[in-house]
C-alpha cells in the first residue's frame, strides 16, 4: 500500500516546478482565497492518473503480487493525503506570509476556505474515480461527460461562491462539518464501487 | 515429470473471438513456446495465466496451485514481461525499482545490481530514454531479482533487432540451467523458438493444433512437395495444409513417416519449419 502511495508521490515530482510555481503565485497574489487550491489539489491528484494511463502501468500493477484491492484503496488514500498536505502547507505558508509581512497579507488563510475546495475534490474524485477504475482514463467519451460536468459543476459553485460572498453570507462556515461528513460517505460509497469494479476488470 | 504449469480445457469467449478448450502443460526445467499468428489466442492464453482475464472455464494450476485462489502466492513467483513497455516512462530504473521491489518478499538487492550491471542498464537512466531491448532486458532484471521461478514473456522478441534477440535468448537459455525454473514464452519469430525452445505449444484461431517437444514437432511435420495429383481423397488426411500453385502443390503433413512412406518417386518430402507449420495450417484444406 505505502509503495503505491510513494509510486503516485514520485509520479507528482516530475511536475513540481509547474505546481509550486502555481502555488506559490496563488499564495502571493490570492492568498484570501480556497478556489486555486482546489485547482492545485486537482492537478495533483490526476498527474498519477494520467501518468497510468499514458504508460499503460495499471497492467503492470495487477500483475504484480498485490490485491487489486489494495491498488484501488492506495488511490483514494493518496487523494486524501494529497488534501491533507495541500491543506497545510497552504494554511503554513499563509501563517509565515502573515507573520513576515501582515501589511501586504492581511489575514491567515481561514481553515473553512480551505476546506471547502478540498471537499469538492473529494466529490469530483469520488465521481470519476469509478469510471477510471472501469475503463481507464483514456475512455474518451466517459472523460467528455466528466470534464462536461466539473466544468459545470466548478462554473456553478464558483457562481455561488461569489453571489453569496457579495450579500455578506459565509456558506462554508455553516455547514461545513456536515458537508465534510457528507463528502467521507460519498468518498466510502465510491470507493465500494471502485472496488467491485476493478475486482471484475480485464486487463 | 514434475509441471510447473498445467492448463486444462482452458475457455475464454470474447465477442467475436473464442479461444477454445486449450490443454497444455509445462514441466520445471523447460522452456515452452506459443507460436501462432496474430489473433491466434496467446496473448489471451498468457493473460488467463496471469488471471489478468478471467476465464469461462477450465483449469489454469501453477507450482501446482489453481491461478485464482493462490494469485498472490503464484504472482510473487511468477516474473512476467509484457509486449509492450509498461514502466513509467518519466521514472528512473532506480526509482522504478524502488516501487516494484517492495511488493516482493524475495527480493534480492545483489542480484539486482548485478543483474543492471551484467545488461548495462545504467540506474540513473530515465525508462524513456531506453531502448525495446534495454527495456527488456530491464524487465528480466526484475523478474530474475525476486527469484521468480516461471518466467512469462509475451511477444519479448518481436521489435528487437537480432543481435539483441540473440543476446536476450542466450539469456534465456541459460536461466535455466537451473533446474527448477521454466519459461514461457509466446512469438511469430519462429526462429527464436527453433534455437531455444524445448516445447512448442501451437495455437491457431483460438485452437490448440499442438503442444509437443521440439523433436516431436520436427520429427513429425514435413512438407510435401510434387504434383497436384497428390491431391487425392485417399491422401486427404495425410495433408494440414495444402498450397496450390501452377505446376503443383505443397502440403503440410502431420505424419512425416507415414508420408515418407507412402509417397517413393516424384516427391520432394522435407522437414517443416515452424514457419512452415505456421504458414500452411492457416491455409488448411487438408481433405481434398
Amino acid at each position: 500500500m505505502f509503495s503505491l502511495i510513494l509510486k503516485d508521490f514520485m509520479l507528482l515530482r516530475v511536475r513540481m516546478w509547474f505546481q509550486v510555481g502555481f502555488w506559490v503565485f496563488f499564495m502571493v497574489n490570492v492568498s484570501g482565497s480556497g478556489i486555486p487550491f482546489l485547482i492545485i489539489s486537482l492537478i495533483m491528484v490526476s498527474i498519477p492518473i494520467g501518468a497510468d494511463e499514458k504508460n499503460k502501468t495499471e497492467s503492470l500493477l495487477v500483475s504484480l503480487p498485490v490485491k487489486r484491492s489494495t491498488i484501488v484503496i492506495a488511490r483514494y488514500l493518496y487523494i486524501l493525503v494529497v488534501i491533507a498536505l495541500v491543506m497545510a502547507v497552504t494554511y503554513f505558508s499563509s501563517r509565515v506570509l502573515h507573520i513576515l509581512s501582515p501589511a501586504q497579507f492581511e489575514r491567515v488563510v481561514p481553515f473553512d476556505w480551505l476546506l471547502a475546495p478540498q471537499l469538492f475534490v473529494m466529490f469530483l474524485m469520488s465521481l470519476a474515480l469509478p469510471i477510471i477504475f472501469r475503463y481507464g482514463s483514456h475512455l474518451e467519451a466517459g472523460i467528455r461527460v466528466i470534464a462536461v460536468s466539473i466544468s459545470v459543476i466548478i462554473g456553478a459553485v464558483i457562481l455561488l461562491i461569489v453571489i453569496w460572498d457579495s450579500m455578506g453570507i459565509d456558506i462554508f462556515s455553516i455547514k461545513l462539518v456536515y458537508t465534510s461528513l457528507g463528502m467521507g460517505v460519498v468518498m466510502l460509497i465510491s470507493m465500494g464501487i471502485s472496488l467491485l469494479i476493478y475486482k471484475r476488470r480485464e486487463f | 515429470m514434475e509441471n510447473i504449469l498445467e492448463i486444462k480445457s482452458l475457455r475464454k469467449e470474447y465477442d467475436g473471438f473464442i479461444l477454445k478448450d486449450i490443454s497444455f502443460a509445462l514441466p520445471y526445467g523447460y522452456i515452452m513456446g506459443l507460436i501462432g499468428p496474430n489473433g491466434a489466442g496467446k496473448t489471451t492464453t498468457i493473460k488467463s495465466i496471469m488471471n489478468l482475464l478471467r476465464r469461462n472455464s477450465g483449469e489454469i494450476k501453477i507450482f501446482g496451485k489453481d491461478n485464482r485462489e493462490h494469485e498472490l502466492e503464484i504472482k510473487s513467483r511468477i516474473g512476467f514481461v509484457y509486449d509492450t513497455p509498461t514502466f513509467y516512462e518519466q521514472l528512473s530504473l532506480k526509482q522504478m525499482k524502488t516501487i516494484i521491489a517492495p511488493f516482493y518478499k524475495s527480493w534480492d538487492e545483489g542480484i539486482f545490481q548485478r543483474c543492471m550491471k551484467d545488461f548495462e542498464l545504467p540506474l540513473k537512466a530515465k525508462v524513456r530514454t531506453l531502448s525495446r531491448g534495454m527495456h527488456m532486458k530491464f524487465a528480466l532484471a526484475l523478474a530474475l531479482s525476486h527469484h521468480a521461478e516461471l518466467i512469462i514473456m509475451d511477444e519479448p522478441t518481436s521489435g528487437l533487432d537480432p543481435v539483441f534477440r540473440r543476446e536476450l535468448l542466450d539469456i534465456l537459455s541459460a536461466l535455466i540451467q537451473d533446474e527448477r525454473k521454466s519459461i514461457l514464452f509466446s512469438t511469430h519469430v519462429t526462429s527464436d523458438l527453433e534455437r531455444i525452445a524445448d516445447y512448442i505449444t501451437f495455437i491457431h484461431k483460438g485452437e490448440l493444433i499442438f503442444s509437443l517437444t521440439r523433436d516431436e514437432v520436427f520429427e513429425n511435420y514435413g512438407v510435401v512437395k510434387g504434383g497436384k495429383d497428390l491431391l487425392t481423397e485417399e491422401n486427404g488426411g495425410l495433408f494440414a495444409g495444402v498450397r496450390q500453385h501452377r505446376y503443383g502443390i505443397e502440403a503440410l503433413t502431420s505424419n512425416l513417416p507415414e508420408a515418407r512412406k507412402k509417397f517413393k518417386t516424384g516427391v520432394v518430402i522435407e522437414k517443416a519449419t515452424l514457419e512452415d507449420i505456421m504458414f500452411y495450417t492457416g491455409k488448411g484444406g487438408g481433405n481434398v
